[in-house]
């Protein structure tokens, strides 16, 4: 047959052999259409290139997850290896000590609790109002289209902006307060409100007497004889009872040179010596506030908050963009007010998208370590935070911290850290799916 | 005008207690009654909507032409026309859903009773309430069946528990739905089928009590016998509302409307009763469409 020579000036159907002649004819039958192109035998659907193409791809898409999968599972158990012995009970409700085999993770821990939750509290509401603004309430003027587009730019920017840079805006913007509320001593903030301070000193007898004082004076205060201090009250067992809210008033007493040295107890447990230079304390309870926030949970967690902004308003505006417009005009068309149409059937709509973008911006959160290293430095916290503006350190931080020693088993204390982050992490997470699955049952 | 009060007493009153549904059926037959007498008349207020020389833009693009109609009350007009003639737009205008776009304007004159529609300080969240729509694509909200019927009337008012089931009843069984659904009335509206779902959405929107029903196309999803049961159903309610309806089914408008507007290139080309637009039409363009030369 001569069917090859005829063939030739197409250079498609020239890597086909001349080997079936059948398909050849049909080809033939209709040569300007490109069906007939489909049907020349070389390019058949289950044979050649394509089909090996396919398995190449197939091949390469599980090598990288593989890939990936061995990396996670190596971190894991070098991990596991290191610090599971280590993570017991006592790890994880004591304060660090400079001794790793009694050090905990236990101030680390509520650190980033109450940090995390903080910053999810804030966050949230902030962000998901933005999002719905920019997405459900459409600009009516140009120039408030333009305002839009420039917050919508800035939003966008924010997202890819280094983390330690927040960390310095923080320290501006909430720590320092850009310098507004400069009091008269250095070191001490301008406003407080809930907190009592006290200059503590030890009386003869040994009982300790507090002298309040003004939170923003600096030194020791002048001391009369006559004045109103206080001590601890005793309880019932006749122990006193350590707290600073629930402090019994007494009669001081100052001991001045050439004063005779009191012989009654009860007047020696309510005398100081003039030259008793005493210690600052302070009853701060939970709602303790103060400008400048300083280098408290509330900064840090408002730090964070700037973190992660950007990527909570994205996602709710990517899920909001979701929500079909036809959900909407119905709802309209029933004469819903813009703000009944968001409540009532957009947001119920988008939760799912708005979760599981929230769960990945506080996991975020949670792990951060650079803002928190500017906000509040490495510290030694032994204590739980008690108030908004109190000292704190978190998991990460207190990781890093232990990373830093030369000492072999701080590195594993370290390790029991990271398994304990990841729990924390993990559990976070747990229950946002949970709120999210609980949530999505009565749409769907 | 004293008619018309009467009129706005019974259509407006927008949760008629659905207890006794009795009551309305037997109020509204006698209101349409004058009405009927008052159409032999041909006079002007039985025009539930009126257009005067109506223009609509979507930014540069004029997508309806010097529009002037009157649509009467408490009948069925059907909208015709070619894809892209104007027609959903005009509706789309009758309860400013146009808002929604942002580039689409409109000058002229188009009043609902007395209000003038186009007006900047008209309430377009009232207006939507007495200007129910129906989409398309059947939209019904991803709740229970029971939470769609009952989700107009409490973005209006406070209704007790009973109040709110009885009108759901009285919406359901408008929509000659309530049989099939009576005994899931918690199941997901999103459970139901096509033409289950817009029965449902017109119940939705006949919740709230509204003068006019806009129907964008309803039944072009739907199969055969669900768009004869919404036929059955615009019948059902033509005594209580007047129903404009935009499709693409000739014979849908022929069956199911009392006036007929066949658009073409936003034009209104013909506007009239539908016996005489379907079969003495006078204009040739009309003819042609109607007769399935063109379109």
């Amino acid at each position: 047959m001569s069917v090859a020579p005829e063939s030739t000036p197409s250079p498609e159907s020239t890597p086909t052999p001349a080997s079936v002649p059948a398909s050849e004819s049909v080809n033939r039958s209709d040569p300007g259409h490109p069906a007939g192109l489909l049907r020349q035998p070389g390019n058949r659907r289950p044979t050649g290139p394509r089909r090996s193409k396919d398995l190449y791809f197939h091949i390469v898409c599980i090598f990288v997850a593989a890939i990936s999968i061995a990396v996670l599972s190596w971190l894991l158990f070098s991990v596991f290896r290191k610090g599971a012995s280590w993570l017991t009970w006592d790890y994880v409700t004591s304060p660090p000590e400079p001794d790793p085999m009694t050090a905990g993770i236990f101030p680390a821990i509520w650190g980033t609790i109450a940090v995390c939750t903080l910053c999810a509290l804030v966050t949230l509401p902030i962000g998901i109002a933005t999002a719905i603004l920019l997405e459900e309430f459409k600009p009516k003027t140009k120039f408030i289209a333009w305002l839009y587009g420039l917050i919508q730019l800035n939003i966008s920017n924010l997202a890819g902006v280094p983390s330690v840079v927040y960390g310095i805006l923080g320290l501006t913007a909430f720590v320092s307060m850009f310098g507004l509320f400069e009091s008269d001593t250095p070191g001490q903030p301008a406003f407080e409100l809930g907190g009592t301070s006290f200059q503590q000193y030890t009386s003869l007898s040994g009982r300790s007497i507090y002298f309040p004082v003004d939170s923003s004076s600096d030194g020791p205060p002048t001391l009369v004889d006559g004045a109103e201090a206080f001590q601890y009250s005793i309880g019932p067992d006749g122990r006193p009872i350590i707290d600073l809210g629930r402090l019994v008033p007494i009669q001081l007493n100052v001991l001045d040179p050439g004063d005779p040295y009191p012989s009654d107890q009860e007047l020696k447990s309510r005398t100081v010596r003039h030259d008793d230079y005493g210690g600052r304390v302070h009853d701060r309870p939970w709602y303790y506030f103060r400008l400048p926030l300083g280098s408290g949970v509330l900064a840090g967690a408002l730090t964070l908050m700037l973190v992660i902004l950007p990527v909570v308003i994205i996602a709710t505006q990517e899920s909001l963009r979701g929500v079909p417009s036809t959900l909407r005009d119905g709802a309209r068309g029933l004469g819903a007010t813009p703000w009944q149409v968001v409540w009532n059937v957009t947001l119920p709509a988008a939760t799912p998208g708005i979760m599981t973008g929230s769960i990945l911006a506080m996991s975020r959160a949670i792990g951060e370590t650079a803002p928190i290293l500017i906000i509040a430095g490495v510290v030694y916290i032994r204590h739980v935070p008690q108030h908004f503006m109190d000292d704190f350190t978190v998991l990460p931080m207190q990781i890093y911290n232990w990373i830093d020693r030369p000492q072999e088993e701080f590195r594993n204390i370290a390790a029991a850290g990271i398994l304990v982050l990841l729990a924390i992490l993990l559990t976070f997470n747990a229950i946002a799916v949970l709120i999210r699955q609980l949530t999505q049952r009565p749409l769907s | 005008m004293n008619l018309d009060e009467n009129q706005n007493a019974a259509d407006l009153n927008p949760f008629r207690s659905g207890g006794d549904p009795d009551s309305d059926s037997t109020a509204t037959p006698s209101a349409a009654a004058v009405t009927g007498e008052q159409d032999a008349t041909g006079h002007a207020a039985e025009s539930a909507i009126v257009a005067r020389d109506l223009n609509s833009w979507y930014g540069d693009f004029q997508a309806l032409h010097s529009i002037s109609l009157d649509i009467p009350r408490h009948k069925v007009t059907a909208f015709i026309g070619p894809s892209g003639c104007g027609k959903s737009t005009l509706l789309r205008w009758f309860n400013r859903m146009n808002d929604t776009i942002a580039s689409a304007h409109a000058r002229g004159v188009l009043k609902l009773n007395d209000t003038d529609l186009l007006s900047s300080a008209v309430d377009v969240v009232d207006l939507r309430r007495r200007v129910g729509i129906v989409f398309q694509k059947a939209n019904p909200f991803p709740k229970s069946i029971f939470e769609n019927v009952a989700f107009g009337p409490r973005l209006h008012m406070r209704l007790s528990r009973s109040d709110l089931g009885d009108l759901v009843e009285w919406s359901l069984r408008k929509a000659v739905l309530w049989n099939e659904v009576k005994d899931r009335l918690h199941a997901p509206a999103l459970g139901l089928s096509g033409g289950q779902q817009q029965r449902l959405c017109i119940a939705r929107a006949i919740a709230v009590g509204p003068e006019v029903l806009l129907m964008d196309e309803p039944c072009s999803a739907l199969d055969p016998s669900s768009t004869l049961a919404i036929e059955e159903l615009m019948d059902e309610l033509r005594s209580q509302y007047t129903i404009v309806i935009v499709t693409h089914n000739m014979q849908q408008a022929s069956r199911c409307s009392d006036k007929t507007g066949f658009f073409f290139e936003g034009k209104l080309v013909e506007f009239g009763d539908t016996k005489g637009v379907f079969t003495r039409p006078e204009q040739k363009q009309t003819e042609d469409y109607v007769s399935g030369r063109f379109g």
